[in-house]
Protein backbone atom coordinates (compact mmCIF):
# COMPACT_ATOMS: atom_id res chain seq x y z
CA UNK A 1 0.00 0.00 0.00
CA UNK A 2 1.51 3.50 -0.95
CA UNK A 3 1.80 5.70 1.63
CA UNK A 4 2.32 9.10 1.67
CA UNK A 5 3.07 10.14 4.82
CA UNK A 6 3.66 8.84 8.42
CA UNK A 7 1.13 10.81 10.42
CA UNK A 8 -2.59 10.12 9.22
CA UNK A 9 -4.70 12.55 11.07
CA UNK A 10 -8.09 10.63 11.02
CA UNK A 11 -6.55 7.96 12.93
CA UNK A 12 -5.85 10.17 15.69
CA UNK A 13 -9.28 11.86 15.39
CA UNK A 14 -10.18 7.82 15.79
CA UNK A 15 -7.83 7.14 18.78
CA UNK A 16 -8.63 10.57 20.35
CA UNK A 17 -12.73 9.93 20.38
CA UNK A 18 -11.90 6.62 21.10
CA UNK A 19 -10.02 7.49 24.48
CA UNK A 20 -12.19 9.90 25.40
CA UNK A 21 -16.05 8.39 25.09
CA UNK A 22 -13.57 5.10 26.95
CA UNK A 23 -12.98 7.43 30.00
CA UNK A 24 -15.94 8.81 30.23
CA UNK A 25 -17.46 5.28 30.56
CA UNK A 26 -14.93 4.52 32.93
CA UNK A 27 -16.02 7.53 35.22
CA UNK A 28 -19.46 7.19 34.46
CA UNK A 29 -19.12 3.91 36.82
CA UNK A 30 -16.65 5.45 39.22
CA UNK A 31 -19.13 7.77 39.87
CA UNK A 32 -21.84 5.79 40.94
CA UNK A 33 -19.33 4.36 43.48
CA UNK A 34 -17.89 7.66 44.25
CA UNK A 35 -15.28 7.85 42.47
CA UNK A 36 -14.14 9.55 39.55
CA UNK A 37 -11.65 11.31 37.09
CA UNK A 38 -11.44 15.17 38.17
CA UNK A 39 -12.60 17.60 35.35
CA UNK A 40 -14.05 14.72 33.05
CA UNK A 41 -17.56 14.31 32.00
CA UNK A 42 -19.03 11.06 33.98
CA UNK A 43 -22.46 11.55 31.54
CA UNK A 44 -23.88 8.57 30.36
CA UNK A 45 -23.32 6.22 27.72
CA UNK A 46 -26.79 6.84 26.30
CA UNK A 47 -26.60 11.00 27.06
CA UNK A 48 -23.29 11.07 24.61
CA UNK A 49 -25.12 9.22 21.52
CA UNK A 50 -26.22 11.46 18.74
CA UNK A 51 -28.43 8.48 17.63
CA UNK A 52 -30.44 8.96 20.59
CA UNK A 53 -31.48 12.31 19.56
CA UNK A 54 -32.80 10.85 16.16
CA UNK A 55 -34.62 8.09 18.22
CA UNK A 56 -36.51 10.48 20.76
CA UNK A 57 -37.81 13.20 17.92
CA UNK A 58 -41.13 11.25 17.50
CA UNK A 59 -41.48 11.51 21.11
CA UNK A 60 -40.40 15.06 21.86
CA UNK A 61 -42.38 16.73 19.26
CA UNK A 62 -45.55 14.29 20.32
CA UNK A 63 -45.19 14.56 23.86
CA UNK A 64 -42.80 17.06 24.47
CA UNK A 65 -40.65 14.72 26.36
CA UNK A 66 -37.13 12.55 25.91
CA UNK A 67 -37.11 8.99 25.69
CA UNK A 68 -36.24 7.49 28.79
CA UNK A 69 -32.20 7.52 29.14
CA UNK A 70 -31.59 9.85 26.49
CA UNK A 71 -31.04 13.43 27.36
CA UNK A 72 -30.99 17.07 25.46
CA UNK A 73 -27.38 16.37 25.01
CA UNK A 74 -28.32 12.94 22.88
CA UNK A 75 -30.43 16.06 20.35
CA UNK A 76 -27.67 18.79 20.59
CA UNK A 77 -25.21 16.13 19.38
CA UNK A 78 -27.03 14.39 16.57
CA UNK A 79 -27.63 18.27 15.18
CA UNK A 80 -24.12 18.87 15.17
CA UNK A 81 -23.16 15.53 13.87
CA UNK A 82 -25.90 16.19 11.30
CA UNK A 83 -24.05 19.77 10.13
CA UNK A 84 -21.16 17.63 9.99
CA UNK A 85 -22.55 15.10 7.42
CA UNK A 86 -24.23 18.08 5.08
CA UNK A 87 -21.15 19.20 5.07
CA UNK A 88 -18.46 16.54 4.56
CA UNK A 89 -20.51 13.31 4.35
CA UNK A 90 -20.70 10.79 7.47
CA UNK A 91 -17.76 11.84 8.95
CA UNK A 92 -18.90 10.46 12.41
CA UNK A 93 -18.64 7.30 10.92
CA UNK A 94 -15.35 7.15 9.27
CA UNK A 95 -13.89 9.24 12.17
CA UNK A 96 -15.77 9.40 15.20
CA UNK A 97 -17.05 6.37 16.36
CA UNK A 98 -15.41 4.30 18.27
CA UNK A 99 -17.48 1.28 17.13
CA UNK A 100 -16.67 1.67 13.77
CA UNK A 101 -12.74 2.64 14.99
CA UNK A 102 -12.59 -0.23 16.58
CA UNK A 103 -13.74 -2.66 13.56
CA UNK A 104 -11.51 -1.21 11.25
CA UNK A 105 -8.57 -1.99 13.99
CA UNK A 106 -9.78 -5.44 13.97
CA UNK A 107 -10.03 -5.38 10.47
CA UNK A 108 -6.27 -4.48 9.55
CA UNK A 109 -5.47 -7.72 11.73
CA UNK A 110 -7.54 -9.66 9.21
CA UNK A 111 -5.73 -8.20 6.19
CA UNK A 112 -2.59 -8.89 7.53
CA UNK A 113 -3.98 -12.28 7.31
CA UNK A 114 -6.25 -12.88 4.42
CA UNK A 115 -4.16 -10.32 1.98
CA UNK A 116 -6.09 -9.43 -0.95
CA UNK A 117 -9.17 -12.02 0.36
CA UNK A 118 -10.09 -9.67 2.71
CA UNK A 119 -13.27 -7.84 2.69
CA UNK A 120 -13.98 -9.53 -0.74
CA UNK A 121 -15.82 -12.85 0.85
CA UNK A 122 -18.75 -11.82 -0.21
CA UNK A 123 -20.66 -12.70 -3.89
CA UNK A 124 -21.07 -9.35 -4.95
CA UNK A 125 -24.78 -9.42 -5.55
CA UNK A 126 -25.43 -10.35 -2.06
CA UNK A 127 -23.22 -8.07 -0.19
CA UNK A 128 -25.07 -5.20 -2.52
CA UNK A 129 -28.39 -6.49 -1.75
CA UNK A 130 -27.51 -7.06 2.57
CA UNK A 131 -26.20 -3.53 2.48
CA UNK A 132 -30.39 -2.36 2.78
CA UNK A 133 -31.20 -4.08 5.76
CA UNK A 134 -29.92 -1.40 7.79
CA UNK A 135 -32.25 0.78 6.42
CA UNK A 136 -34.82 -1.66 7.85
CA UNK A 137 -33.27 -1.86 10.69
CA UNK A 138 -32.95 2.21 10.78
CA UNK A 139 -36.98 2.07 10.83
CA UNK A 140 -37.97 -0.89 13.17
CA UNK A 141 -35.79 0.83 15.78
CA UNK A 142 -36.94 4.36 15.59
CA UNK A 143 -40.49 2.66 15.16
CA UNK A 144 -40.65 0.59 18.15
CA UNK A 145 -39.06 3.01 19.60
CA UNK A 146 -41.35 5.83 18.93
CA UNK A 147 -44.42 3.84 20.38
CA UNK A 148 -43.02 2.08 23.32
CA UNK A 149 -41.01 5.00 24.85
CA UNK A 150 -37.85 3.23 25.53
CA UNK A 151 -34.61 2.27 24.41
CA UNK A 152 -35.67 -0.88 22.99
CA UNK A 153 -32.44 -1.06 20.75
CA UNK A 154 -30.35 -0.92 23.79
CA UNK A 155 -29.66 -4.58 24.58
CA UNK A 156 -28.56 -5.52 21.29
CA UNK A 157 -26.27 -2.10 20.59
CA UNK A 158 -22.39 -3.43 20.04
CA UNK A 159 -21.53 0.34 20.98
CA UNK A 160 -23.12 0.25 24.30
CA UNK A 161 -21.72 -3.41 24.87
CA UNK A 162 -17.97 -1.98 23.65
CA UNK A 163 -17.77 0.65 26.46
CA UNK A 164 -20.01 -1.22 29.28
CA UNK A 165 -18.69 -4.67 29.25
CA UNK A 166 -17.14 -4.40 32.56
CA UNK A 167 -20.37 -3.38 34.29
CA UNK A 168 -24.09 -4.78 35.14
CA UNK A 169 -25.66 -2.23 32.45
CA UNK A 170 -24.17 -4.61 29.83
CA UNK A 171 -26.73 -7.22 28.47
CA UNK A 172 -25.79 -10.67 27.35
CA UNK A 173 -27.11 -10.48 23.90
CA UNK A 174 -25.22 -7.02 23.41
CA UNK A 175 -21.69 -8.21 24.20
CA UNK A 176 -22.62 -11.13 21.98
CA UNK A 177 -23.78 -8.76 19.15
CA UNK A 178 -20.16 -7.18 19.83
CA UNK A 179 -18.14 -10.56 19.92
CA UNK A 180 -19.54 -11.83 16.40
CA UNK A 181 -19.35 -8.35 14.86
CA UNK A 182 -15.45 -7.96 15.94
CA UNK A 183 -15.06 -11.49 14.98
CA UNK A 184 -16.72 -10.60 11.44
CA UNK A 185 -14.34 -7.74 11.30
CA UNK A 186 -11.53 -9.92 10.57
CA UNK A 187 -12.84 -11.38 7.64
CA UNK A 188 -15.10 -8.16 6.45
CA UNK A 189 -14.27 -4.88 6.91
CA UNK A 190 -16.66 -2.84 9.22
CA UNK A 191 -19.04 -5.63 8.37
CA UNK A 192 -21.85 -3.27 11.59
CA UNK A 193 -21.10 -0.11 9.17
CA UNK A 194 -22.06 -1.85 6.18
CA UNK A 195 -25.18 -3.52 7.03
CA UNK A 196 -26.40 -2.70 9.96
CA UNK A 197 -26.01 0.18 11.36
CA UNK A 198 -29.29 2.32 11.87
CA UNK A 199 -27.39 5.86 12.23
CA UNK A 200 -24.80 4.70 9.33
CA UNK A 201 -28.08 3.91 7.13
CA UNK A 202 -29.23 7.85 8.21
CA UNK A 203 -25.77 9.77 8.03
CA UNK A 204 -24.87 7.71 4.41
CA UNK A 205 -27.94 9.44 3.06
CA UNK A 206 -26.09 12.78 3.36
CA UNK A 207 -23.94 11.43 0.74
CA UNK A 208 -26.18 12.53 -1.77
CA UNK A 209 -26.20 16.14 -1.19
CA UNK A 210 -22.97 16.91 0.92
CA UNK A 211 -21.96 20.18 0.13
CA UNK A 212 -17.98 18.81 0.26
CA UNK A 213 -18.03 15.81 -2.37
CA UNK A 214 -15.34 13.55 -3.33
CA UNK A 215 -14.95 13.72 -6.84
CA UNK A 216 -12.46 12.09 -9.08
CA UNK A 217 -10.92 13.76 -11.92
CA UNK A 218 -11.41 10.81 -15.25
CA UNK A 219 -8.82 13.08 -17.50
CA UNK A 220 -5.84 12.44 -14.60
CA UNK A 221 -6.82 9.34 -13.44
CA UNK A 222 -4.85 6.14 -14.11
CA UNK A 223 -7.33 3.51 -13.78
CA UNK A 224 -4.81 1.68 -11.19
CA UNK A 225 -7.71 0.97 -9.29
CA UNK A 226 -5.91 1.10 -5.73
CA UNK A 227 -8.58 3.75 -4.47
CA UNK A 228 -10.97 0.55 -5.37
CA UNK A 229 -9.19 -1.52 -3.71
CA UNK A 230 -9.03 0.73 -0.48
CA UNK A 231 -12.37 1.48 0.07
CA UNK A 232 -13.79 -0.02 3.37
CA UNK A 233 -16.95 -0.09 1.85
CA UNK A 234 -16.45 -1.18 -1.38
CA UNK A 235 -17.10 1.40 -3.68
CA UNK A 236 -15.92 1.67 -6.87
CA UNK A 237 -14.37 4.87 -6.87
CA UNK A 238 -12.74 4.82 -10.33
CA UNK A 239 -15.60 4.20 -12.22
CA UNK A 240 -17.47 7.38 -10.73
CA UNK A 241 -16.84 11.22 -11.47
CA UNK A 242 -18.67 11.82 -8.00
CA UNK A 243 -18.50 9.65 -4.96
CA UNK A 244 -22.60 9.40 -4.83
CA UNK A 245 -22.69 6.08 -2.93
CA UNK A 246 -24.67 5.29 0.48
CA UNK A 247 -22.20 3.30 2.07
CA UNK A 248 -19.51 6.17 2.01
CA UNK A 249 -18.09 7.08 5.15
CA UNK A 250 -15.84 9.64 4.43
CA UNK A 251 -12.64 8.14 5.21
CA UNK A 252 -10.58 10.03 2.25
CA UNK A 253 -8.79 6.64 1.89
CA UNK A 254 -9.75 6.95 -1.62
CA UNK A 255 -8.39 10.45 -2.00
CA UNK A 256 -4.70 11.95 -3.61
CA UNK A 257 -4.06 13.09 -0.48
CA UNK A 258 -3.66 9.89 1.37
CA UNK A 259 -3.45 6.77 -1.57
CA UNK A 260 -4.17 7.51 -4.89
CA UNK A 261 -0.55 8.25 -6.52
CA UNK A 262 -1.98 11.00 -9.22
CA UNK A 263 -1.74 14.06 -7.32
CA UNK A 264 -5.30 16.15 -7.55
CA UNK A 265 -7.34 13.44 -8.94
CA UNK A 266 -9.38 12.31 -6.01
CA UNK A 267 -9.88 15.10 -4.25
CA UNK A 268 -12.89 16.84 -2.13
CA UNK A 269 -14.46 20.08 -3.26
CA UNK A 270 -17.57 22.06 -2.79
CA UNK A 271 -19.77 22.03 -5.39
CA UNK A 272 -20.18 25.38 -6.06
CA UNK A 273 -16.43 25.16 -6.92
CA UNK A 274 -16.75 21.94 -8.79
CA UNK A 275 -19.59 23.42 -10.90
CA UNK A 276 -17.77 26.59 -11.39
CA UNK A 277 -14.84 24.57 -12.95
CA UNK A 278 -16.60 22.68 -14.53
CA UNK A 279 -17.62 25.98 -16.77
CA UNK A 280 -14.22 27.43 -16.57
CA UNK A 281 -12.91 24.01 -17.95
CA UNK A 282 -15.91 24.14 -21.01
CA UNK A 283 -15.45 28.03 -21.63
CA UNK A 284 -11.35 27.45 -22.35
CA UNK A 285 -12.28 24.40 -24.49
CA UNK A 286 -14.80 26.78 -26.55
CA UNK A 287 -11.93 29.33 -26.57
CA UNK A 288 -9.37 26.57 -28.06
CA UNK A 289 -11.68 25.13 -30.56
CA UNK B 1 -13.26 25.43 -3.05
CA UNK B 2 -10.75 21.94 -2.33
CA UNK B 3 -10.19 20.99 1.05
CA UNK B 4 -7.91 18.18 2.83
CA UNK B 5 -8.42 16.47 5.86
CA UNK B 6 -6.78 18.68 8.21
CA UNK B 7 -9.61 21.19 7.32
CA UNK B 8 -12.29 18.14 8.33
CA UNK B 9 -10.43 17.52 11.10
CA UNK B 10 -10.09 20.60 12.11
CA UNK B 11 -14.03 21.25 11.18
CA UNK B 12 -15.14 17.79 13.53
CA UNK B 13 -13.67 19.56 16.78
CA UNK B 14 -14.77 22.87 15.94
CA UNK B 15 -18.52 21.96 15.57
CA UNK B 16 -18.54 19.17 17.85
CA UNK B 17 -16.77 20.82 20.75
CA UNK B 18 -18.12 24.57 20.09
CA UNK B 19 -21.99 23.32 19.33
CA UNK B 20 -21.26 21.89 23.11
CA UNK B 21 -19.86 25.16 24.82
CA UNK B 22 -22.45 27.14 22.98
CA UNK B 23 -24.95 24.83 23.94
CA UNK B 24 -23.92 24.96 27.16
CA UNK B 25 -24.39 28.44 26.98
CA UNK B 26 -27.49 28.56 25.82
CA UNK B 27 -28.73 26.23 28.94
CA UNK B 28 -29.72 23.32 26.13
CA UNK B 29 -26.87 21.31 26.87
CA UNK B 30 -27.52 18.03 29.77
CA UNK B 31 -26.58 15.15 30.20
CA UNK B 32 -28.67 13.90 33.22
CA UNK B 33 -32.79 14.05 34.27
CA UNK B 34 -33.65 17.58 35.74
CA UNK B 35 -33.06 16.76 39.79
CA UNK B 36 -36.02 19.17 40.54
CA UNK B 37 -39.52 17.94 41.48
CA UNK B 38 -42.44 19.23 40.41
CA UNK B 39 -44.48 21.81 42.91
CA UNK B 40 -47.15 21.57 44.23
CA UNK B 41 -49.39 23.79 41.71
CA UNK B 42 -52.52 25.27 44.47
CA UNK B 43 -53.55 24.64 48.25
CA UNK B 44 -51.75 26.05 51.41
CA UNK B 45 -48.22 24.22 50.02
CA UNK B 46 -48.06 26.13 46.24
CA UNK B 47 -44.94 26.28 45.21
CA UNK B 48 -43.42 23.76 47.90
CA UNK B 49 -41.55 20.83 45.98
CA UNK B 50 -44.14 18.15 45.68
CA UNK B 51 -42.15 14.76 47.28
CA UNK B 52 -44.51 12.66 44.82
CA UNK B 53 -42.14 13.57 41.98
CA UNK B 54 -39.09 12.36 44.03
CA UNK B 55 -36.75 10.13 41.22
CA UNK B 56 -35.18 7.31 42.10
CA UNK B 57 -31.94 8.97 40.52
CA UNK B 58 -32.37 11.54 43.29
CA UNK B 59 -29.67 10.93 45.79
CA UNK B 60 -30.18 11.28 49.95
CA UNK B 61 -28.52 14.27 49.88
CA UNK B 62 -30.24 15.99 46.98
CA UNK B 63 -33.10 15.21 48.81
CA UNK B 64 -32.13 16.54 52.29
CA UNK B 65 -31.27 19.54 50.83
CA UNK B 66 -34.69 20.11 48.53
CA UNK B 67 -37.11 18.80 51.94
CA UNK B 68 -34.57 20.16 54.64
CA UNK B 69 -34.72 16.92 56.33
CA UNK B 70 -31.29 16.72 58.52
CA UNK B 71 -29.32 13.94 56.63
CA UNK B 72 -28.85 12.02 60.21
CA UNK B 73 -32.95 11.61 60.27
CA UNK B 74 -32.45 9.99 56.88
CA UNK B 75 -29.48 7.94 57.66
CA UNK B 76 -31.59 6.50 60.73
CA UNK B 77 -34.81 6.12 58.56
CA UNK B 78 -33.56 4.04 56.31
CA UNK B 79 -31.39 1.77 58.29
CA UNK B 80 -28.65 3.11 56.59
CA UNK B 81 -24.81 2.68 57.93
CA UNK B 82 -23.29 5.78 59.42
CA UNK B 83 -20.55 6.30 56.86
CA UNK B 84 -23.02 5.85 53.87
CA UNK B 85 -22.15 8.69 51.44
CA UNK B 86 -25.29 10.54 50.63
CA UNK B 87 -23.95 12.59 47.62
CA UNK B 88 -23.64 9.22 45.86
CA UNK B 89 -26.48 6.94 47.39
CA UNK B 90 -29.93 7.11 45.11
CA UNK B 91 -33.22 6.84 46.81
CA UNK B 92 -33.46 3.36 44.19
CA UNK B 93 -30.97 1.99 45.49
CA UNK B 94 -32.54 1.36 48.91
CA UNK B 95 -34.86 -1.50 46.31
CA UNK B 96 -31.12 -3.26 45.84
CA UNK B 97 -30.42 -2.85 49.52
CA UNK B 98 -33.56 -4.78 51.14
CA UNK B 99 -34.43 -6.53 48.21
CA UNK B 100 -34.81 -9.74 50.53
CA UNK B 101 -37.31 -8.10 52.17
CA UNK B 102 -41.27 -9.16 52.05
CA UNK B 103 -42.50 -5.71 51.44
CA UNK B 104 -40.32 -3.00 49.12
CA UNK B 105 -38.81 -0.28 50.39
CA UNK B 106 -37.41 2.20 47.76
CA UNK B 107 -38.13 5.12 46.27
CA UNK B 108 -41.77 5.10 47.03
CA UNK B 109 -40.65 4.65 50.88
CA UNK B 110 -38.74 7.50 50.91
CA UNK B 111 -41.57 10.15 49.17
CA UNK B 112 -44.10 8.86 51.88
CA UNK B 113 -41.56 9.14 54.54
CA UNK B 114 -40.60 12.61 53.34
CA UNK B 115 -44.39 13.66 52.65
CA UNK B 116 -45.84 12.89 56.52
CA UNK B 117 -42.26 13.69 58.13
CA UNK B 118 -43.21 17.62 56.67
CA UNK B 119 -46.58 17.31 56.95
CA UNK B 120 -46.88 17.46 52.92
CA UNK B 121 -49.63 16.42 51.26
CA UNK B 122 -49.59 13.23 49.50
CA UNK B 123 -51.88 10.24 48.20
CA UNK B 124 -51.10 7.19 50.08
CA UNK B 125 -50.50 3.63 47.99
CA UNK B 126 -48.67 0.29 49.35
CA UNK B 127 -45.24 1.53 49.89
CA UNK B 128 -43.88 0.34 53.30
CA UNK B 129 -41.56 2.39 55.95
CA UNK B 130 -38.95 0.80 58.60
CA UNK B 131 -40.43 0.91 62.33
CA UNK B 132 -37.70 3.83 62.63
CA UNK B 133 -38.99 5.81 59.63
CA UNK B 134 -42.62 5.51 61.37
CA UNK B 135 -41.54 6.29 64.45
CA UNK B 136 -39.51 9.52 63.21
CA UNK B 137 -42.53 10.25 61.61
CA UNK B 138 -44.79 10.09 64.62
CA UNK B 139 -41.89 12.44 66.51
CA UNK B 140 -41.97 14.53 64.22
CA UNK B 141 -45.30 15.66 62.97
CA UNK B 142 -47.85 15.93 65.48
CA UNK B 143 -50.16 17.62 62.78
CA UNK B 144 -50.90 13.52 60.96
CA UNK B 145 -54.08 12.64 60.73
CA UNK B 146 -56.21 9.41 62.37
CA UNK B 147 -55.74 7.98 58.68
CA UNK B 148 -52.18 8.44 58.17
CA UNK B 149 -51.59 7.09 61.26
CA UNK B 150 -53.57 4.12 60.78
CA UNK B 151 -51.78 4.25 57.24
CA UNK B 152 -48.37 4.36 58.84
CA UNK B 153 -49.45 1.20 61.21
CA UNK B 154 -50.60 -0.94 58.60
CA UNK B 155 -47.33 0.09 56.49
CA UNK B 156 -44.56 -0.76 58.97
CA UNK B 157 -41.83 -3.14 58.45
CA UNK B 158 -39.70 -4.90 61.21
CA UNK B 159 -36.54 -4.83 60.18
CA UNK B 160 -35.42 -7.96 61.32
CA UNK B 161 -38.98 -10.14 60.79
CA UNK B 162 -39.15 -8.81 57.19
CA UNK B 163 -35.76 -10.14 56.13
CA UNK B 164 -36.74 -13.06 54.31
CA UNK B 165 -36.66 -13.43 50.26
CA UNK B 166 -39.74 -12.97 48.79
CA UNK B 167 -41.68 -15.82 47.34
CA UNK B 168 -42.58 -14.28 43.31
CA UNK B 169 -38.89 -14.82 41.28
CA UNK B 170 -38.67 -11.65 39.23
CA UNK B 171 -42.10 -9.24 39.58
CA UNK B 172 -43.32 -6.59 37.48
CA UNK B 173 -43.34 -3.39 38.77
CA UNK B 174 -44.79 -0.20 37.69
CA UNK B 175 -42.67 2.66 38.69
CA UNK B 176 -42.17 6.38 37.85
CA UNK B 177 -40.02 5.15 34.54
CA UNK B 178 -42.50 3.15 33.01
CA UNK B 179 -44.27 3.61 30.31
CA UNK B 180 -47.41 1.98 29.15
CA UNK B 181 -46.07 0.30 26.01
CA UNK B 182 -44.27 -1.94 29.03
CA UNK B 183 -47.63 -2.32 31.07
CA UNK B 184 -48.84 -3.67 27.80
CA UNK B 185 -45.86 -5.96 27.80
CA UNK B 186 -47.17 -6.76 31.97
CA UNK B 187 -49.93 -8.41 30.07
CA UNK B 188 -52.28 -5.85 31.66
CA UNK B 189 -55.12 -4.77 28.72
CA UNK B 190 -55.84 -1.52 27.16
CA UNK B 191 -59.00 -1.98 28.57
CA UNK B 192 -57.70 -2.66 32.06
CA UNK B 193 -55.57 0.56 31.68
CA UNK B 194 -58.49 2.48 30.28
CA UNK B 195 -60.64 1.64 33.26
CA UNK B 196 -58.23 2.77 36.02
CA UNK B 197 -57.11 6.09 34.35
CA UNK B 198 -60.99 6.62 33.10
CA UNK B 199 -59.75 7.56 30.27
CA UNK B 200 -58.64 6.43 26.85
CA UNK B 201 -55.49 4.80 25.76
CA UNK B 202 -52.51 7.57 25.86
CA UNK B 203 -49.91 7.50 23.70
CA UNK B 204 -47.45 4.30 24.47
CA UNK B 205 -44.93 6.03 24.66
CA UNK B 206 -45.66 8.11 27.25
CA UNK B 207 -44.78 6.93 30.91
CA UNK B 208 -47.46 6.58 33.06
CA UNK B 209 -45.95 9.46 35.44
CA UNK B 210 -45.87 11.93 32.75
CA UNK B 211 -49.37 10.97 31.97
CA UNK B 212 -50.66 11.37 35.79
CA UNK B 213 -48.86 14.66 35.98
CA UNK B 214 -50.25 16.04 32.87
CA UNK B 215 -53.89 14.86 33.63
CA UNK B 216 -53.74 15.54 37.22
CA UNK B 217 -54.13 12.14 38.84
CA UNK B 218 -52.13 10.49 41.95
CA UNK B 219 -50.00 8.79 40.16
CA UNK B 220 -48.90 6.82 43.37
CA UNK B 221 -52.86 5.49 43.00
CA UNK B 222 -52.53 4.67 39.39
CA UNK B 223 -49.31 2.86 40.03
CA UNK B 224 -50.35 0.83 42.74
CA UNK B 225 -54.03 0.32 41.11
CA UNK B 226 -51.76 -1.59 37.94
CA UNK B 227 -49.21 -3.06 40.09
CA UNK B 228 -52.45 -4.80 41.93
CA UNK B 229 -53.70 -6.36 38.35
CA UNK B 230 -49.74 -7.83 38.58
CA UNK B 231 -50.21 -9.49 41.80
Amino acid sequence: MLKKNGFNIRISVQIFFFVLIGLIAVNHTLAETGGGIPFLSNASLHSLCPFGGVVTLYQFFSLGTFVKQIHASSVVLMILIMMLAILFGPVFCGWVCPLGSVQEWFGKIGKKILKRKFNHIIPKKLDSALRYIRYGVLVWVVYMTSISGYLIFSELDPYRSLYNFWSSEASLIGIGVLVITLLLSLIIERPWCKYLCPYGALLGITNFFRIFKISRNSKTCTQCKICDNNCPMNIEVSKTEKVLNHQCISCYKCTSEELCPVPDTVITKSISFSRKKEVDENKLEREVE
Amino acid sequence: MKINKTFIAISIFVIVFGGIVVSNLLNLWSTEASKEPAMYADGDVKGTYNPDDIRGSYTFERVADLFSIDEEVLLEAFGLPEDTDLSIFKTKNLEEMYESYQYEIGNGSVKVFVALYNNLPIELGDDYLLTEAVDLILEHNEMLTEEQKEYLENHKVDAVSSSHPIESEEKNIVNGNTTFKEVLNMDITEEQIEEIINSSMPPTNQSVRDYCTQNGLPFSVIKNALNSLMD
